[in-house]
Formats: structure tokens, C-alpha cells, sequence
């Protein structure tokens, strides 16, 4: 491992908890090509349990690898929204677009604040119980939630975090 | 070039139709002409052998094949392509790698419909200078 590398474990190290730097670079507020928004709904919080997700709940999943390792699983809520018909998987693809533009600026956020390096997955459909084992995890859990504003249309989305910091090697 | 129509032909690969379709619309001018949209490195590859493209726009998180492995096959393979990279990601290290694979810029998502055109206006204008 060179210097550098040390360096910025070290750093990562240094923060009293993931939940700090993850907080600092939640965005309030997000124009997706002028045809979705993203505004912040719930600031992030730390949580133990979540409850499952409903038969309404769209999920998708992105990976984090780097200095930060974890899973993020994204929710829309669907319920007793008109999301079918022939605009269903342009809105989809809209959605995960947007989950996947939000998170990557928030990963890209963490190197400019804190040099902490965070990569983000392509989206993938999470397993079945997917979201219990997240609660069954030992790293870090957070949630925060979003709406996503599309044709004059709210959407409830939830963004739920099991993330933790890379293990420090002595040297 | 299309020396017929006298205009440049594009290539956008995305893994988000979304993000396609975007695009697709901040390029809609008489001198670009999107002559493939692709949704995978695989499909990409496929378009080339078959059209002719002056610029491909490639996204960097594909599952399977990474746009910036993308981008080094274009450059090996296809090196009068010009390459744009975009990414929600705008990571040092990931800039740097695009612009290795030879990517002659690189935008982070979401941009704005001039922040293309002015690379792409950019980079036809060096290639036209040629």
C-alpha cells in the first residue's frame, strides 16, 4: 500500500461516523434534464430497522465500492399513482436515472469534501428480502427520503444506505 | 462525415433509455445525425462494424463492459471516432482513466443541453481543422 493510500484510510478514519460525511453532502435539491426534480423530503437519519417494502415500492439497487463499501437500495412509491400504460418504462427508466444521477453526485461529493473514493454500480433489480437483510447487517444503516416530481406528479422515494468504512490496515 | 447530408453521425451508449433519450433530444440539429443508440458495450461494437460514426457519447457505469473499456476498444479500433464520457461520477480518478481510454472530454449527469454542444461543437471544430 503506498503513502497516499494510508493517507486517505487515515482520513476516512478519522471521522467520528459514516453518518457524518454522508449528511454533509446529502443535496437538498436536483433538476433531472428539466424533466424530474429530486427535492429532499426526509434529511437523512440513522436507523436500525426498516420496515419492509410494499407491493407499491419500485426498488433498485447500486453497489458502493472504494473507501466506502455497502449497498444502496432505492424505493418509489407507486401507490395509487397511474404509472402504467405506454409511458410506464420511459417513467422507470426516468426514476432509476434519477437514483443513479442523485447518488453518483453525492459519491462524487465525498471525493471533492473528504478524498474519500466511493463507486457507484450500475442499477441492478435487488433479491427477494433484500431490504431484511439489510436489517439483519451489522454496517451502518441510513435512510433518507426524496420526491420525485415528474409531469406535475410527487413521488415518494426512499434511499436507504448499509454502508461501512473500509477496514483500516496497520501498518 | 456524411458528405451527402454534410452532417456528423453519433453514436449514444447508455444502459439508461432515459438517459438516451436525453440526449438524443439535446441533439437534435440538421448538421448531427444519431445514426445508433446502444444500451451495452456489445451493442455498441455492433453499430460500428455496421455505420459509419464521427463521435460516440459513452456513459461510464455499463453493466458488463465499462463505457471507459469502451472507450479503449474505440480508440484501438475505430481511432477517427471521437469519444465524449459521461457519468453521474465525476471522480478524479475515473476522469482521468476516460481521458486515458481516449475520450476527448468528459461531462458529469446531469448536464445542460449547452454544456454538450459546446464539447461537441468543440471537438467537430478540431477534427474539421484537421
Amino acid at each position: 500500500m503506498n503513502n497516499l493510500s494510508i493517507q486517505n484510510l487515515n482520513r476516512l478514519n478519522n471521522f467520528s461516523d459514516i453518518y457524518d460525511v454522508l449528511s454533509s453532502v446529502v443535496m437538498d435539491e436536483l433538476n433531472i434534464y428539466n424533466q424530474a426534480y429530486l427535492e429532499l423530503d426526509q434529511p437523512l437519519i440513522k436507523n436500525e430497522v426498516f420496515h419492509k417494502n410494499t407491493k407499491y415500492e419500485i426498488p433498485i439497487t447500486f453497489s458502493v465500492e472504494g473507501d466506502m463499501n455497502g449497498q444502496i437500495i432505492c424505493l418509489l412509491d407507486s401507490y395509487k399513482k397511474d404509472i402504467e400504460g405506454p409511458e410506464k418504462e420511459f417513467f422507470l427508466s426516468l426514476y432509476v436515472e434519477s437514483m443513479n444521477i442523485l447518488l453518483g453526485k453525492m459519491m462524487t461529493e465525498l471525493e471533492e469534501k473528504y478524498n474519500i473514493t466511493a463507486l457507484l454500480s450500475s442499477p441492478t433489480k435487488p433479491k427477494e428480502g433484500a431490504l431484511t437483510e439489510f436489517n439483519k447487517s451489522t454496517m451502518s444503516l441510513l435512510a433518507m427520503g426524496y420526491k420525485l416530481i415528474h409531469d406535475s406528479v410527487e413521488y415518494d422515494c426512499r434511499i436507504i444506505f448499509k454502508v461501512k468504512k473500509k477496514r483500516i490496515i496497520e501498518v | 462525415m456524411d458528405a451527402e447530408t454534410n452532417s456528423f453521425n453519433f453514436l449514444i451508449v447508455d444502459d439508461s433509455d432515459f438517459s438516451r433519450s436525453s440526449i438524443s433530444k439535446m441533439l437534435n440539429d440538421s448538421r448531427f445525425n444519431i445514426v445508433g443508440e446502444a444500451s451495452n458495450a456489445k451493442e455498441a461494437i455492433d453499430i460500428l462494424k455496421e455505420r459509419s460514426v464521427d463521435l460516440a457519447i459513452v456513459d461510464v457505469v455499463m453493466p458488463d463492459v465499462s463505457g471507459i473499456e469502451l472507450a479503449d476498444y474505440i480508440t484501438e479500433n475505430f481511432d477517427h471516432i471521437a469519444i465524449i464520457m459521461i457519468s453521474s461520477l465525476g471522480q478524479e480518478s475515473i476522469v482521468i482513466d476516460s481521458i486515458s481510454a481516449g475520450a476527448s472530454d468528459y461531462i458529469q449527469k446531469p448536464f445542460k443541453k449547452e454544456d454538450l454542444l459546446t464539447s461537441v461543437e468543440k471537438i467537430l471544430s478540431s477534427r474539421e481543422e484537421v
